[in-house]
């Protein structure tokens, strides 16, 4: 790519608007190469819109940019941007029944005589990967790889033209710890080989884990642009929202008492080899945070409560009585629990629904007038919700899938409230929101719990459950290995962490 | 994000607007505007209209039904055999209604229980249904003598207007209002939305798409029944060939043909469309070999231009 310039890219007084909003307000940065810039904001800050000017999605309205030293305007932008530029999204593009070289090279196949030349194409891929240190075979179906790993094939796809500058898209939202630090790995490894990467991301652990250097974006603007030695997590904090957030926040905790008065006991639960032997009680007021990797278990044991899954063997008792029948989500709600799952997209929303339709998803038969709808009643508690928890929307009739992640959640969440449950069952539910919403949700599952209501909580983000749990359950190979109390153990990121290590 | 206009939403009207302009220049002199023709497209479409209701329910789901051929049939001959040994009108009609309910509980019951994509199943007992309506009566059409039956669901008129089309009225009235103002017709489109997230949010995923299948094939009984009437008769071969249009009226009226979105009112439109079409060509003179190849051409350009997804 010619000879080594003293940047690799170049972002001069960028903007944009989108009819009279401006979303970006004259941006300027450098890249320099090999540099890994983590690239902070919270949602509607102007990210993406940035991103997406970048790799020539958009055109932007005025400003430069410079990729390599050249300027690119004109008829050259998209061919430059093509070869110097690769994007690796949060979804993967990846098609999982093929193999990982059919995907690697899947619309540039290595041909001869006008056939796929496999063989080649597979050595190639071999290399490839040899190259950067990965351990994966590149003949087998890209479905029976780990998260982790298709993240990491996703990436050495996006290397293939062999780009300039990498820019990922929160690439950690969907992976392990383990499979972070392999990742991290990675990306070291592309800096030594000259790579520059923008790291968009929500963790500020992690940008301080792998980033030179951090910018941060608020309403079209950088308003930070520092080295990341001089930075700690609540300086970024203040960049972004604009003002001191009190992180240690800490809700009124209460130490269980045995008088409580019990919600949620089970017994001897397994379900078929995932969870083995679960013993424990929810009461009301409290909430009970499940920690574990994944494959823990964790998720199946919130399944099962909600009747998702069947459990092979256990009891379950709700509010005094005994779930005898098998369990459906359907009556699961009627017993007065709700579900806010991991996978917002797929199990949460229903993306092409309006606000409204999704947020009443649960709750249609509890508002009939004769059979029909009460169109009074489902708009009011439509609008109450929006104003109660602050949902950023046009209107009722808003495409859901047009909000931003923070806010579609804040939906998902408000779904769950409107059944007025007496059990909320939260499934990793601030994954991929920026700061401010998962204040927000925070201060929804306090307000909740308020009233004498529980949750139960699995997060992978220890910060989150050392703010709100009551007690921990440290889940390991499908059983419950520790508990953490409050008012009897210390609960702080750390005591989490070496609970969850622990062998 | 630039906003375009969005025509999709509008293209039913638009695709009506086109069809009955071109065939009312093209074939002035042919009486195509005329009130008497005009009105006899409607009575011609009752029958696509009221089968498009239910197989609108089906589609906004996530499903189809393509047994509704058989479905139609089987339900004429069975009301016209009731009638032809003097049973009640009342009778004959719930009768016929409730063969039905049977079909659509079969589609349903598979669909929901053993979890077969409604396309297969319905591509089975299409031909189960069919084949049954053939031996019902050996081929043999029963002509329908009952003059209150053949007016009051066929043939007859209230002033100018044919009851075939104040029959779709009526259906497209009750069918709008469970469509969009029930909990049922919401778990409908959630379902066909997002079948995951439906079930998540406390939607029982199989009742609804086997109440979806049941409701599709009355609709599609009631079609029959409608036929009869207008028939003074019934025959095997009723409904044998509108399976195509009832879906094509279902998704050029502006009903996602992948579930979670559409609308009665479109579907009725839609229906009119294909009437419009079919009428148009007979008038036009073309045979019915033409007549076949020019329909499948226009509406495959119709679909094409109201299922164009824009990918985001």
């Amino acid at each position: 790519m010619g000879k080594q310039q003293e940047y690799a890219l170049e972002i001069m007084d960028v903007k944009k608007s989108f009819y009279e909003n401006l979303v970006l307000d004259g941006v300027s940065f450098e890249l320099k190469p090999g540099e890994i810039l983590g690239f902070l904001g919270a949602n509607g800050a102007g990210k993406s819109t940035l991103m997406k000017i970048i790799t020539g999605v958009y055109k932007m309205d005025s400003g430069m940019i410079k990729i390599n030293g050249n300027q690119v305007s004109g008829e050259q932008i998209s061919k430059i941007r093509e070869n110097s530029v690769a994007m690796v999204y949060q979804e993967f593009s990846l098609i999982p029944s093929m193999t990982v070289t059919e995907n690697l090279f899947l619309g540039s196949e290595l041909k001869k005589h006008g056939l796929i030349d496999e063989k080649r194409q597979e050595l190639e891929a071999k290399n490839m990967f040899k190259e950067f240190g990965i351990d994966i075979n590149p003949s087998v179906a890209v479905e029976e790889l780990s998260i982790g790993n298709q993240q990491l094939v996703e990436i050495v796809k996006a290397l293939m033209k062999k780009p300039l500058v990498l820019i990922m898209d929160e690439p950690t939202a969907s992976l392990a710890n383990n499979e972070i630090n392999l990742l991290f790995k990675f990306m070291r490894k592309l800096k030594q080989n000259g790579i520059s990467i923008i790291l968009i991301t929500h963790h500020m652990q992690e940008v301080l884990e792998v980033c030179d250097r951090v910018i941060v974006l608020r309403e079209g603007k950088v308003v930070m642009n520092r080295i990341t030695d001089e930075l700690c997590i609540d300086t970024m904090v203040e960049a972004m929202v604009g003002k001191a957030i009190l992180s240690k926040d800490v809700l009124q905790k209460k130490g269980i008492n045995n008088t409580q008065r019990v919600l949620l006991e089970i017994n001897n639960l397994y379900w078929q080899s995932k969870l083995n032997n679960i013993n424990f009680k929810v009461h009301y007021g409290e909430v009970v945070g499940i920690v574990g990797l994944l494959g823990s278990g964790r998720t199946e044991l919130l399944k099962c409560l909600y009747g998702l899954l069947t459990p092979t063997k256990g009891t379950i008792i709700f509010d005094n009585k005994q779930i005898e029948h098998k369990l459906t989500p359907e009556k699961a709600i009627k017993i007065g629990m709700c579900y806010v799952p991991e996978n917002r997209r797929k199990n949460g929303i229903v993306a092409i629904h309006s606000v409204e339709n999704n947020m009443l998803m649960s709750i249609w038969n509890r508002i009939l007038n004769y059979g029909i709808i009460n169109k009074k009643i489902s708009m009011q508690k439509v609008y109450d919700m929006v104003k109660n928890i602050k949902i950023k929307c046009v209107n009722k009739d808003q495409e859901i899938r047009n909000l931003s992640g923070g806010n579609q959640q804040k939906v998902v969440f408000a779904k769950g409230l409107l059944i007025n449950p007496k059990l909320m069952i939260l499934d990793d539910p601030t994954v991929g929101v920026d700061v401010e919403a998962k204040e927000s949700i925070v201060k929804i599952i306090r307000e909740f719990t308020n009233r004498g209501s529980a949750v139960l909580l699995v997060s992978s983000e220890f910060d989150q459950l050392e703010k709100i749990c009551d007690r921990i359950l440290i889940l390991k190979e499908g059983s419950v290995k520790k508990e953490l109390q409050y008012g009897r153990d210390c609960i702080n990121e750390i005591t989490i962490s070496e609970a969850v290590q622990l062998n | 994000m630039i906003k375009k206009f969005n025509y999709k939403k509008y293209i039913v009207y638009i695709s009506f607007i086109i069809v009955f302009t071109v065939f009312s220049i093209v074939l002035k002199d042919k009486g195509f505007s005329s009130p008497a023709n005009l009105m006899n497209i409607l009575r011609q479409t009752s029958m696509i209209s009221v089968a498009a209701i239910g197989m609108c329910f089906a589609i906004s789901a996530g499903l189809i039904d393509l047994s509704i051929g058989g479905v139609i049939s089987i339900t004429a001959l069975l009301v016209a055999l009731l009638l032809k040994y003097s049973i009640s009108v009342p009778v004959a009609v719930t009768a016929g209604l409730g063969m039905g309910a049977l079909c659509g509980a079969i589609n349903g019951g598979i669909v929901a229980k053993v979890r077969i994509p409604s396309f297969l199943v319905t591509l089975g007992t299409s031909t189960i249904f069919a084949g049954a309506s053939r031996i019902m009566t050996n081929l043999e059409a029963v002509p329908i003598t009952n003059k209150v039956f053949n007016n009051v669901f066929g043939s007859g008129n209230i002033g100018p207007i044919s009851s075939l089309f104040i029959w779709t009225l009526i259906m497209m009235t009750i069918g709008h209002i469970v469509y969009k103002k029930t909990s049922f017709g919401k778990a409908v489109l959630s379902v066909g939305g997002n079948e995951s997230a439906a079930r998540y949010s406390g939607i029982n995923v199989d009742k609804t798409k086997f109440w979806t299948m049941v409701i599709c094939s009355i609709s599609a009984s009631f079609a029959g029944i409608m036929y009869a009437a207008r028939m003074h008769g019934a025959r095997y071969t009723l409904g044998e060939n509108d399976v195509m249009s009832v879906i094509a009226a279902v998704v050029i009226g502006g009903t996602s043909f992948s579930g979670g979105k559409g609308t009665i009112v479109g579907t009725i439109i839609g229906s009119i469309v294909i009437g419009i079409l079919n009428n148009g060509l007979l008038l036009m003179g073309l045979s019915v070999s033409e007549q076949m190849i020019a329909r499948g051409v226009v509406i495959i350009i119709a679909v094409s231009l109201s299922l164009r997804e824009s990918r985001d």
